[in-house]
This record gives structure tokens, C-alpha cells and sequence, in this order.
């Protein structure tokens, strides 16, 4: 039987290639200034709408809004005429 | 082989401390030759790191490169509180990690996608396994992990290949003590019932 830690130990004794990344690192920079890299607004969100839970708070919320509105233009309408009869009194006397 | 996470010795690293803050001071201002000096000095240790995640020689070369990028376009966050080299190897952690987690996904949509989809990826990784033999140790290390989470994958390959304690760890991932003990530990019963299908000891 084989043990996993003869795997790992013969593995850890494994070499590397020989790798030399400094002007593949140099062409990435000069085609893409620093100033590219840093993250805009835009990124902020995109990186905030992938996690699920933001995507279902903002659904309920935006639920939340839509119902809300139509009860508080209703409430406002009822509101509103009271404050003519009130008007009308101030105004007439009657 | 001595793990790449480890820092050098003190009176070493003080040296390079010194120097390394003059070429990230020099590289911050726009001078890329200062900065090709720091990928010089660095890129050996970091291959060796990023091996230990990918042993595809063209995988590991994009890995490498991308720590390096990334470590350029954070440049103003590095504080001398840490040294140059400490602080790249984290960043070289972190595009390991996310290169598991990336190829996590690839196996799921693997499953998930349609035949024609999985016959090209089958092709792929076909061609992958005929390119490979520099590395056959850490490819077998590699496949055994295949099912692991990408979390649970990092840990046993910082634990196993880099040979870093529990502590050591968390530190490197920022993460708490306990949690690393409970990845660990989870990463280990699932990699023994694993392992035991394929006639494999755990530890003997």
C-alpha cells in the first residue's frame, strides 16, 4: 500500500521548469498602464452583484419599494382632499 | 526541498529589505527596469510557490506572470511592515487559490454542460495528460485532490507540498486559527475516504 505522504515527499523533490516571466510582465504592464488596473465604479458593482445574497436583498428591496409606492400615493390622494376642505373653509368662511 | 514560503534568514532579509524598498520606491514612479530587477529576484521563488499549485509548465508561466502584474498594480498598498518578498507570496497564494477555484468551476460546468461541450473539454484534458511527464509526483499529488474544495485543496497544499504549519497558514491567508484547523481537518477525512478507494494509505 502506498502512503500519500511518500506522494507528497517525492513530489516536493520535484523541480520547477526554469521560467523567465520578465518580458511577458514588462509587455502586460506597457499595454496596460496602472491606471487601467484600478478598479472603477463600475467593477465595484459587477463584483458586488456576483455574490447572491446583495442580488436577493436588492430584489426585496426593490419589491419592497414597489409596493409601498402605490399604498403612499393612495394615503396622499385621501390626504390631499382633506387639506382642500380645510383650504376651502380658511378661504370662504364656509 | 526547502518551502519557498519561508523567509530568509534575518541579517539576509534585512539586505533585501533595504533594497527592495528602493526598487518598489523606483518602480511606483513608472521605472520598469527597477521592476524587471524585483521579477528577476523573485520569480524563482515564486515558480517554485506556484508549482506546488500547477505543474503545467503553461499554466504555471501564466500564474507566474499574473502574480507579477498584479503585484505591479498593487504596488502602493505594500508597506514596509512586511518585506517585498512575504508580501509577493501571499499575492502568489491568492492567484493559486483563485486558479483552483477557477478550475472548480471548469469541472462543474464539465458535468453540467452539454455533450458536444464535454467531449471538447475531454479532448482537452486528454492533451493535457499526453503533454505531462516532468512532474509525474506532484500531477499524481494534483489528481488526488481532483475532488477536494478549492479552500480544502489550498490547505493540504500548503500544508503537504510547502510543509507550512497550521499557524503559518492562517497567517498567510489572513485566516483565524481555528478555521484553518477545522479546513484542515475536514480537507483530511475527506482525502482519506478518498484515497482509500484508490488503495492508498493515509499516513501508514
Amino acid at each position: 500500500m502506498k502512503l500519500f505522504e511518500e506522494i507528497a515527499q517525492r513530489a516536493r523533490k520535484e523541480t520547477p521548469p526554469d521560467i523567465d516571466v520578465r518580458l511577458l510582465v514588462r509587455a502586460a504592464i506597457l499595454t496596460q498602464p496602472r491606471q487601467i488596473f484600478e478598479r472603477d465604479w463600475m467593477d465595484l458593482l459587477v463584483g458586488l452583484f456576483s455574490k447572491s445574497t446583495v442580488r436577493v436583498a436588492v430584489t426585496l428591496c426593490i419589491l419592497a419599494l414597489l409596493t409601498a409606492i402605490p399604498m403612499t400615493q393612495s394615503q396622499a390622494t385621501v390626504q390631499s382632499s382633506e387639506v382642500d376642505h380645510v383650504a376651502a373653509f380658511l378661504l370662504t368662511g364656509e | 526541498m526547502r518551502s519557498s514560503l519561508r523567509d530568509k534568514p534575518e541579517d539576509m532579509a534585512e539586505e533585501t529589505v533595504q533594497h527592495d524598498t528602493d526598487l518598489v520606491e523606483q518602480s511606483r514612479q513608472g521605472d520598469l527596469t527597477a521592476y524587471d530587477m524585483l521579477v528577476r529576484r523573485y520569480q524563482e521563488q515564486i515558480t517554485g510557490l506556484l508549482f506546488r499549485f500547477c505543474p503545467q509548465r503553461s499554466d504555471l508561466e501564466d500564474l507566474v506572470q499574473e502574480t507579477f502584474i498584479k503585484a505591479f498594480r498593487n504596488l502602493d498598498k505594500w508597506k514596509e511592515t512586511a518585506s517585498f518578498g512575504s508580501w509577493l507570496k501571499k499575492i502568489a497564494v491568492n492567484t493559486g487559490y483563485d486558479y483552483y477555484r477557477k478550475n472548480n468551476r471548469q469541472a462543474t460546468r464539465l458535468i453540467l454542460g452539454s455533450a458536444e461541450a464535454n467531449e471538447i473539454a475531454l479532448e482537452q484534458l486528454e492533451q493535457r495528460q499526453e503533454t505531462k511527464t516532468r512532474s509525474p509526483y506532484m500531477e499524481e499529488v494534483h489528481r488526488l485532490l481532483e475532488h477536494l474544495k478549492p479552500d480544502e485543496k489550498l490547505v493540504i497544499t500548503l500544508q503537504y507540498l510547502e510543509q507550512l504549519s497550521l499557524q503559518e497558514i492562517a497567517d498567510k491567508l489572513d485566516w483565524g486559527l481555528s478555521k484553518t484547523k477545522v479546513k484542515s481537518f475536514r480537507a483530511k477525512k475527506k482525502l482519506k475516504d478518498k484515497l482509500e478507494r484508490y488503495g492508498i494509505n493515509y499516513f501508514g
